[in-house]
């Protein structure tokens, strides 16, 4: 492996740009029309325009993507997150033109992106699931039949689903109907495939999530579990490593099913098992594998030591880990806020402009991950990420205070961004105590407490 | 397209001589911009940058700053074909084929004037507008950005 194309934009394409580099590899970024001049294309060693702004005709093209690789002489593909990382037709398509792609076989990504299928395949290893259907529900009325038999409240569920698209809380049987058409419309204008399948909905729970790697050679292991219960509207906005709420024994549990999960999948490179816990009654559940590296992936790195995207390129060159599970240590603690272009104030609508003022926060311990400097425009057309603040410290009590004074010394104009938003969440008692749940800001921060 | 010291003296003795404003060129490596200020002839203004930057560069206060015109209008009314997809620039419909079209080629506005290979599709780029083609802008058999200008054209009426 000796030139990757990266295949994506913002701050991850910066990321594995830095990885490669690290690596001694050659890159090549991809730019839409919106994006020229941005960062990661600076950074790269060669730039090439694939589309226009409009996502579905640059950055989800596999043929303009695979054509810019070939062309440009790479020999293997980084995804990143979002756009194709997922899309079993990029990492196909590589391999048809002789191209290394950075994550999963084909086969895995397609396993694990049916969201009934994945549940099928977990069911078998003896791992739980949240109870619910088993196969996708056709119409309200097979809804209501399988509501019968359980409690309420209920969440209808997309099959290909994500970000919390396609998803909906169903209180009583006379909500069913309402919510299973809206559902199932915008599933299938999200997803292309309206297939919805209901679980029980689990008000007061934690989202963790495990870190997993896996080689060609056969060794397959965890990187530990995050906490990443901070969401509004099932996206993700802070998360920790490690989940302090877990037992000892619950969190075992966890990183074994999820190396399970993998090891039985056939998983290879870097993946995330997802899971919702229960702490207090000791339960988790299976939720979903994601089939790349996940945003939130520098708080597994900050409290491991180990750079989970050079390992992603090491694994895909075909490397054996240069880590045993043994060698796996978690130390101190690490909480990464997500800055967003966003205006809490106002139901966190998206706000794209230009930086007029940027100033990152420095010193031990800090580390930021961004595509951002003084002068960009924030471009409207992508997701509203400018930059990741990661904190870590030796335990996590000392990381909230870093992070208090990091948000304090970050300074952003010229668009709102979520940073008072994280400071609000900082010094919040409950927070602070670590007791929360994945509703728990929008409970303490409903629509009127953010003006 | 390598352009040496000769050439861009050749242009600007061209551009100088000739009742343009201004003049606009693009290769694979760089731009070069001719523009007449009122002052006296023969002083134009040559800036170069923009390593591989089509001509589509729009400086959106981020972009590096390189001027470029828009991709439908060239300048002094030279119309440019850009690539309506990244590929491979092929001039002919073959190897070893004759070339869809040469510098003087008359051509209507649905005519091909090359070919965007992207995946083994050949996509056939139309020269939009009824004219003579000025400039082939790109080698034979290279990779081309979106956006990119691939001919200019002259048009006519």
């Amino acid at each position: 492996m000796n030139r990757v194309l990266v295949a994506n934009r913002g701050e991850i394409a910066v990321r594995v740009i830095r990885a490669c580099k690290s690596l001694g590899l050659e890159t090549v970024a991809v730019f839409s029309e919106a994006d020229r001049g941005s960062l990661h294309a600076r950074l790269a060693d060669r730039a090439l325009c694939i589309g226009p702004a409009r996502a579905a005709e640059s950055y989800l093209d596999v043929n303009a993507v695979v054509t810019a690789a070939k062309g440009s002489g790479c020999d293997a593909v980084h995804p990143g997150y979002g756009f194709l990382a997922e899309n079993p037709i990029l990492a196909e398509t590589c391999l048809g033109h002789g191209l290394t792609f950075v994550g999963p076989s084909a086969e895995v990504i397609r396993l694990m992106g049916d969201k009934v299928a994945a549940r099928r395949f977990v069911t078998k290893l003896g791992v739980p699931v949240v109870s619910g259907s088993e196969e996708p529900m056709q119409s309200a009325g097979e809804v209501m039949a399988v509501a019968a038999g359980t409690e309420y409240p209920l969440l209808l569920k997309a099959a290909a689903g994500g970000g919390g698209r396609g998803m909906r809380v169903v209180r009583s049987a006379a909500e069913i109907p309402a919510a299973f058409e809206q559902a199932r419309a915008e599933a299938q204008a999200a997803f292309g495939d309206g297939r919805l399948y209901v679980e029980r909905y689990l008000a007061r729970v934690r989202h963790v999530e495990v870190q997993v790697l896996a080689d060609d050679h056969g060794a397959c292991l965890h990187l530990g579990e995050r906490d990443c219960s901070l969401q509004r509207r099932h996206q993700k906005l802070l998360e920790e490593a490690p989940c302090e709420a877990l037992s000892e024994t619950l969190r075992r549990e966890i990183l074994e099913a999820a190396t399970a999960i993998a090891r039985e999948a056939g998983y290879r490179n870097a993946g995330t098992v997802e899971f919702l816990v229960d702490p207090d009654r000791g339960r988790y559940y299976f939720l979903e594998m994601n089939t790349r590296i996940q945003v939130e992936h520098p708080v597994t790195e900050m409290v491991t030591g180990l750079d989970l995207v050079a390992a992603q390129l090491r694994i895909a060159a075909g490397e054996p880990l240069a880590v045993r599970q043994s060698d796996v240590r978690v130390r101190g603690h690490a909480i990464e806020c997500r800055i967003n272009a966003e205006a809490p104030e106002a139901d966190f609508r998206p706000s794209p402009g230009t930086l007029s003022a940027w100033r990152m926060p420095e010193g031990e311990g800090i580390r930021v991950d961004t595509h951002c400097y003084l002068g960009y425009a924030v471009p409207p057309f992508y997701d509203s990420l400018l930059a990741k603040l990661i904190v870590s410290a030796p335990g996590r009590a000392e990381a909230l205070g870093r992070l208090r004074r990091a948000l304090d010394t970050f300074v952003a104009q010229g668009v709102s961004t979520t940073i008072p938003f994280h400071r609000r969440i900082v010094d919040d008692p409950a927070f602070v105590a670590g007791d929360v749940h994945t509703r728990w800001i929008e409970d303490t921060f409903g629509r009127a407490t953010l003006r | 397209m390598p352009i040496e010291r000769e050439d861009l003296k050749e242009l600007l003795e061209a551009v100088a001589a000739s009742g343009m404003e201004e003049f606009v060129l693009e290769t694979a490596e760089l731009t070069v911009r001719l523009r007449k200020e009122a002052v006296p002839p023969g002083d134009g203004t040559v800036a170069a940058g923009g390593g591989s930057r089509p001509a589509t560069e729009r400086d959106r206060g981020t972009a590096r700053p390189v001027a470029a015109p828009p991709p439908e209008r060239a300048t002094d009314g030279l119309v440019a074909v850009t690539a309506p997809m990244i590929g491979t620039f092929y001039r002919a419909p073959a190897p070893g084929a004759a070339p869809f079209v040469e510098i003087g080629t008359e051509v209507a506005p649905d005519d091909t004037v090359c070919i965007v290979e992207v995946m083994k599709l050949m996509n056939g780029v139309r020269a939009g507008c009824r004219g003579r083609v000025a400039k082939i802008c790109v080698e034979n058999a290279t990779l081309v950005e979106y956006g990119q200008t691939l001919v200019l054209i002259e048009p006519m009426p």
